[in-house]
């Protein structure tokens, strides 16, 4: 019940930018609008799962595998449309990779994602024990990476990426005990 | 060269308001998604009297209005594609001045009406390739740059033309911020200003241009990269050094001066050698100088395009 509330929960934007892109709501640029939309989607959901421990009531409701699921879907689905979006040509995707510093983040943060993904089961937790807590404080790391890829496509407005910023250290100074809830 | 007339016979035949209604409300009948591909109009776009041009235009399949008028980068009404078109209305673009001055031996200003009637408008079909790699073809309604400097006459120390944007800051809902330093401006140099590329655009498909899109008169330079073109102009000067320019004067190392489409010339975060068209799904390769190298390339002979990017 927890794990089918949590996706239902966490997977229905994905069916809402189905929707949009699917009945053409004003959406001119749809590759782009996909990129943009998971990607922010995903980081939110880092933050997310980080700070549940802060919030005790609703860690009752959440399944937190499948939340991580969902978190590494969005980073997933965003990096396939960028792929699309570059037609599948190795030979664009190559060059992005060599000449764009921003992509470099963003493939260092999903590859990060791998030893969470294979190690989530219930008997490799038990097996590794303290190091299963190890490799998934990785996700800390992925959080820094997805925040320089972020702060590196910027143009010119950095409001909403400040607005980040605020939320993350909030969730830190209450997690590490420097704020009292 | 054979040049063809619009005659503009639709509005001769119909009074234009009655037959926006009626597509408006047979819009709001069949009110399905797909109706609304056909252009939104509004009841109080002014058509414009222009002739074809064929000698500059593409023969390109042209962007349709929605998607140019609703996917725009227009920072003074919004960083979102979708900010300008939302705010749109936020831009007071009535009883508009334009004014041209500095180093001239004439100087003078441009009103509403002098904008679509002083000279002759006619269609311009362009490619427009915006620095974040995508690109749409627009049908511009204007007339070229060299008009103004010909009746501006420039002393012989003007070597560069200086543009600014409007700066409303109690209205433009982007101005509130400093998110660029306010108001936008952009430079050309003066033999680039007089090529016949260089267009004045008041228009686009036939009629004023949306308040989105730089209403009510904006600049074309189709071989630069889309911020070169700026919008919503109040003033045109002739100087003699190299003026400021908006994104230049906000990151010096990513936006140049000349900033004309270059696909290896690459940008720290947009590869410059590819773009979209808008409604393609396969990436195009970028063209130097957009595809207009014909026209323009004589202008930087001798230039390193690498370090005058």
């Amino acid at each position: 019940m927890k794990k089918k509330f949590t996706y239902f929960i966490f997977l229905s934007p994905i069916l809402y930018i189905i929707y949009q892109i699917s009945f053409n709501l004003n959406i001119i640029n749809p590759l782009s609008y996909i990129i943009i939309s998971t990607g922010y989607i995903s980081l939110s959901l880092i933050i997310f799962v980080l700070s549940l421990p802060i919030m005790n009531n609703l860690i009752d409701y959440l399944d937190r595998r499948s939340l991580g699921f969902v978190t590494f879907f969005y980073a997933l689905v965003h990096f396939l449309f960028y792929i699309i979006d570059n037609s599948a040509n190795l030979k664009y995707i190559i060059d992005d990779l060599i000449e764009l510093k921003f992509i470099q983040f963003g493939y260092l943060a999903l590859i990060l994602f791998l030893p969470l993904l294979f190690t989530s089961t219930d008997r490799l937790k038990k097996k590794l024990g303290k190091k299963w807590i190890a490799i998934h404080r990785l996700l800390y790391l992925i959080l820094l990476f997805s925040i320089i890829h972020y702060y590196l496509v910027i143009k010119a407005d950095y409001l909403i990426f400040a607005l980040y910023l605020v939320i993350i250290a909030l969730v830190f100074l209450i997690k590490f005990g420097m704020i009292k809830k | 060269m054979s040049k063809k007339y619009n005659l503009d016979k639709e509005s001769a035949v119909t009074d234009e308001k009655i037959f926006i209604n009626r597509r408006k409300i047979m819009a709001s009948v069949f009110s399905f998604p797909f109706i609304f591909n056909t252009n939104m109009l509004s009841a109080s776009t002014k058509r414009l009297t222009f002739r074809k041009d064929l000698e500059y235009s593409t023969n390109e399949q042209t962007n349709t209005l929605k998607q140019i008028s609703s996917y725009n980068n227009f920072y003074e009404l919004g960083t979102g594609k979708r900010d300008p078109m939302l705010n749109a209305d936020k831009l007071k673009s009535d009883n508009w001045k334009l004014t041209i001055d500095g180093l001239v031996e004439n100087p003078f200003v441009l009103d509403s009406d002098n904008l679509i009637n002083k000279f002759p408008l006619e269609e311009r079909i362009y490619r427009l390739r915006c620095v974040e790699a995508w690109s749409m073809v627009v049908p511009w309604i204007g007339f070229e740059l060299k008009n103004i400097v010909n009746m501006a006459k420039p002393l012989h120390n003007a070597k560069y033309v200086a543009f600014e944007s409007i700066l409303d800051r109690e209205n433009l809902p982007g101005q509130k911020r400093n998110i660029l330093n306010w108001p936008y401006k952009e430079g050309l140099r003066i033999d680039e200003a007089v090529n016949p590329l260089s267009l004045i655009a008041v228009g686009l498909y036939g009629k004023v241009l949306p308040n989105q899109n730089g209403s009510p008169v904006r600049l074309i330079v189709p071989w630069k990269y889309g911020f070169k073109s700026i919008k919503s102009i109040v003033r045109i000067s002739f100087v003699d050094k190299e003026p400021i320019c908006t994104w230049n004067e906000q990151t010096p190392n990513e936006y140049g001066f000349y900033s004309n489409v270059n696909p290896y010339v690459d940008h720290p975060r947009w590869s410059q050698k590819r773009e979209r068209r808008i409604g393609e799904f396969r990436k195009r390769d970028t063209l130097l100088f957009n595809g207009y190298g014909e026209f323009v390339s004589n202008l930087y002979s001798g230039m390193d395009l690498e370090k005058n990017f």
